[in-house]
């Protein structure tokens, strides 16, 4: 019965860091603009400077 | 709208716009363009090799417009700046810019690309349901002015002004709430998983460590739900509690606090498994209805006062010195400005050059031009029609007629204690059932038994906890809000459904509203000419730049002579030409020596040939194809009444589409609008809206319990207001209206869904039977049956109104 008291508590760790990266995806703007991206993905030779932006 | 010409071929198409063109302007490669402006943008497109522009544009490139560099002086200004900078350091700059022009593919790819266009554009990115732009900058490669030089040559001139950020708060808001939302479901669904056990076999698990893990896990999680997901019915509830109001989050939260706190009693003393999972099941689905019932528009804002309608900045003289550019803000009483043609006044000032026409309309409502001398006090708002002129400010601009207007006090909607929404309405009977039920269980089992006295107390508050009844407004309104949003008419939020269902009094404004605002009609029926008239003012016509002389010109469909002998313009009178040896006079009653004064027929510009007076032209307001049939629907409904900025002309017209007692007035100034709002609410005859656009109605949209706001095209800029419906589907209002008024037959059904449920649950309850298991069915299927109950009758009641 040990074992099933030790998965239960992994299996809830997993899960938080399941909770955990959606609110990160939330915070960090994924879901901000859900249009754009879509055409985007369309252009021919969209070579946008693969500079990361400077943190805000 | 661009007004047929007649003149231009259509044989050819601009390659960039894809506007009719006349052939004259051509590129090397043969391209036919419409005009300078289009042809160098095409040809800067080529140049820095993004001809992929065009497959993917849809031929409706944006037009540029003539840029005068020295308009964005005042972009230098760093205070100025700052406004539109998301983050500056020493090297770079971010912005977020709102650009209304996109609208398709194209542009994103151009934008994006902007970078090959001048390589001080480290990054730049499209939002392009909310027609933004982010951009990353170099500082020294391309400053704020150039970067914004570079997009208006483009065809895509920022709108800069303020409060671009209006929508912010909302988005903040509505990630919060998803957040909760996450972590209700996350504990909802773990919480279901520990008590499964429980439903299989009563009693669960048998086992000591893990029944004791399982409970510990159980309520551990049940903390975070309760006091982090659950937190705003508490503080909603205490707030009722404070205004001695009782709404309907106090039996939500007073359910909450029985669940967990008999839940806690029954895990601790051992006596039972708890009510844990009911509670996350009922918390969950209150977050899923509170987040169905808000829907943001992106392109659109509800917020926007009286800065977003002036300009960022202005030209001012100064004696000695260039001009130069200064933001509207730092303009203070005696500077000297520059308004262009087209430009709004953005202060209180005195005209300084001879003379110039001014279109009021937007603050006014009246919709003819209004001459004015010099001298003459100009009020902020009006846009100059007519060459530049030269003013001096004498009202700093947050001094202005209007802004003092905006800025009234009770401008700020926070005492609308006017209006309940339905459920509040209903809880208000709700509430003090269910705790005199509680009460009564509670004393009526003391004496015999005060073990089951305190399980019936706390079984009463969980299953009358209103979780159906909390969730039809949310979900009846969240898919009304959509349905309407279909059709043209955008809301704030769910509380203007729930407005709009009650709705007793419409008030329209006309110029705008009724009328369409880009178009008069001229009417020559007060002429008598013939053809060879019609060449003779057509010709002379057509050296004026005066707006009405030019429409007219626009609107003779003749040949002109080539040579006119003699012109002469003479501001705020007319026009005075020998064309042929005629001698033609257009203009203003005094100008063909009339001296007749014609008070409120309108518009009317007078023609003289020679000795013979040819009679009028009258320039009369255009009214929207199907507002009769609309407005005379409406009135079957609703008591009607019409507020107008304009002068009486069209008094005939009006009580004939809106009936002959209905109060229709007229030369209304903004304050009047106001006041006649003011004065009709407080005759209590029911919840009132005014339906209007342009600064004039500003107030009194603000003012009344619903303020919806049109506008002619999406992206335009409206009034704060409650709605803001589309122009094209005004004629549809009667449709829009009667399917919000159907909305309260789905509350009502739901609202009788609801009480079955609860009543069964409470006979379980006061009878002492209530188990978990009970409890976790009842909860969900009242819920889910209430939530279909709303989608179902929604989208029959759209279909039967012919919505989409």
């Amino acid at each position: 019965m040990e074992i099933i008291v030790l998965l239960i508590c992994i299996s809830l760790l997993v899960a938080l860091g399941f909770l955990w990266a959606f609110i990160w995806s939330i915070r960090s703007g994924q879901y901000d603009d859900n249009y754009t991206p879509g055409i985007r993905i369309l252009f021919e030779d969209s070579n946008q400077t693969s500079d990361k932006q400077p943190k805000a | 709208m661009a007004t047929p010409n007649l003149t231009t071929s259509t044989r050819f198409k601009c390659a960039h716009c894809g506007d009719a063109a006349t052939g004259s302007i051509m590129d090397k490669q043969g391209n036919p363009f419409c005009c300078q402006g289009c042809a160098s943008v095409h040809s800067l497109l080529h140049q820095y090799n993004m001809g992929n522009f065009y497959d993917l544009s849809d031929l409706k490139a944006v037009k540029p417009r003539e840029i005068e560099s020295s308009r964005y002086d005042h972009l230098d200004d760093p205070s100025v700046q700052a406004l539109f900078f998301t983050y500056q350091d020493d090297k770079v700059y971010k912005v977020s810019l709102k650009l209304p022009q996109i609208h398709c593919a194209a542009c994103i790819y151009l934008l994006e690309n902007l970078y090959r266009f001048d390589a001080g554009v480290i990054r730049s990115e499209v939002d392009f349901l909310k027609k933004e732009a982010h951009l990353t900058v170099k500082k020294e490669g391309l400053p704020f002015k150039a970067l914004v030089i570079l997009l208006a040559q483009l065809g895509y001139e920022p709108h800069l002004h303020h409060g671009l950020d209006s929508n912010k708060g909302v988005a903040d808001e509505e990630k919060a709430l998803i957040r909760r939302l996450a972590v209700a479901g996350f504990i909802f669904g773990n919480i279901m998983l520990l008590s499964f056990p429980e439903y299989l076999s009563p009693g669960g698990v048998k086992e000591p460590l893990l029944r004791s893990v399982i409970q510990t896990l159980i309520i551990l999680l049940s903390l975070p739900l309760l006091f982090y997901s659950g937190r705003s019915y508490f503080e909603q509830a205490w707030l009722g509690i404070r205004k001695r109001d009782l709404n309907i989050d106090i039996p939500i939260a007073l359910g909450m606090v029985a669940l967990f706190g008999r839940s806690v009693f029954e895990i601790v003393s051992g006596t039972g498994h708890g009510y844990m999972d009911s509670l996350a099941a009922l918390i969950f689905f209150l977050l899923i209805g509170r987040y169905f019932q808000q829907k943001t528009y992106d392109h659109l804002s509800f917020e926007r006062d009286y800065r977003s309608f002036f300009p960022l900045g202005v030209t001012r003289v100064q004696a000695n010195q260039p001009n130069e550019e200064v933001a509207i803000s730092k303009l203070a009483p005696g500077d000297h400005i520059l308004v262009r043609n087209d430009e709004i006044i953005p202060a209180d000032s005195i005209l300084n050059s001879a003379s110039t026409l001014i279109d009021y309309s937007f603050v006014t409502g009246e919709s003819a031009l209004q001459e004015k001398f010099r001298g003459d006090v100009l009020y902020a708002g009006g846009k100059i029609a007519g060459p530049m002129v030269e003013l001096e400010v004498i009202k700093a601009v947050a001094q202005g007629y209007l802004t003092r207007l905006w800025n009234q006090e009770y401008f700020s909607k926070g005492q609308d204690d006017r209006f309940k929404t339905i459920t509040n309405r209903i809880s208000q009977y709700f509430t003090p059932a269910v705790l005199i039920l509680a009460f009564g269980g509670l004393f009526f089992w003391l004496p015999s038994s005060p073990g089951t006295a305190f399980q019936v107390f706390a079984a009463v508050l969980i299953i009358a906890c209103p979780c159906a009844l909390a969730l039809s407004a949310p979900f009846t309104f969240g898919h009304a809000i959509r349905i309407l949003g279909r059709n043209g008419l955008f809301v704030k939020n769910s509380a203007v459904v729930d407005k709009l269902s009650q709705l007793k009094q419409i008030v329209f404004d006309k110029t705008g509203t009724l009328t369409r605002r880009d178009q008069a009609e001229l009417d020559l029926s007060g002429l008598d000419w013939d053809e060879k008239d019609q060449i003779l003012v057509k010709t002379a016509c057509q050296h004026s730049t005066h707006p009405l002389s030019r429409q007219l010109a626009a609107e003779l469909q003749c040949a002109v002579y080539d040579k006119t002998e003699l012109y002469d313009e003479q501001q705020g009178r007319g026009i005075l030409a020998i064309v042929q040896g005629h001698e033609v006079v257009i203009g203003s009653a005094a100008m063909v020596g009339l001296n007749e004064v014609v008070q409120n027929q309108g518009t009317r510009v007078y023609i003289r040939i020679d000795q013979t007076l040819l009679g009028f032209a009258r320039f009369k307001n255009h009214y929207r194809s199907g507002m009769e049939e609309s407005v005379s629907s409406l009135g079957d409904n609703y008591e009607l009444a019409v507020l107008s900025g304009d002068n009486d002309q069209e008094r005939h017209y009006l009580h004939g589409v809106f009936g002959q007692d209905t109060n229709i007035r007229f030369n209304q100034s903004p304050a009047d609008k106001l006041e006649a709002i003011q004065s009709m609410k407080q005759q209590q005859a029911g919840l009132l809206m005014m339906v209007g656009d342009g600064l004039n109605d500003a107030a009194a949209l603000r003012q009344a319990d619903i303020g919806m706001a049109v506008s002619e095209k999406s992206g335009q800029f409206t009034p704060a207001s409650d709605a803001i419906i589309d122009a094209e589907q005004l004629s549809k209002l009667h449709q829009l209206l009667r399917f919000a008024r159907q909305t309260r037959l789905i509350i009502f059904s739901n609202l009788s869904l609801s009480l079955i449920y609860n009543i069964t649950g409470l006979s379980f309850a006061l009878s002492g039977l209530l188990t978990p298991v009970v409890s976790a069915i009842l909860m969900p299927v009242s819920s889910i049956t209430v939530v279909l109950n709303a989608t179902l009758m929604n989208r029959y009641f759209a279909r039967k109104n012919k919505l989409r």
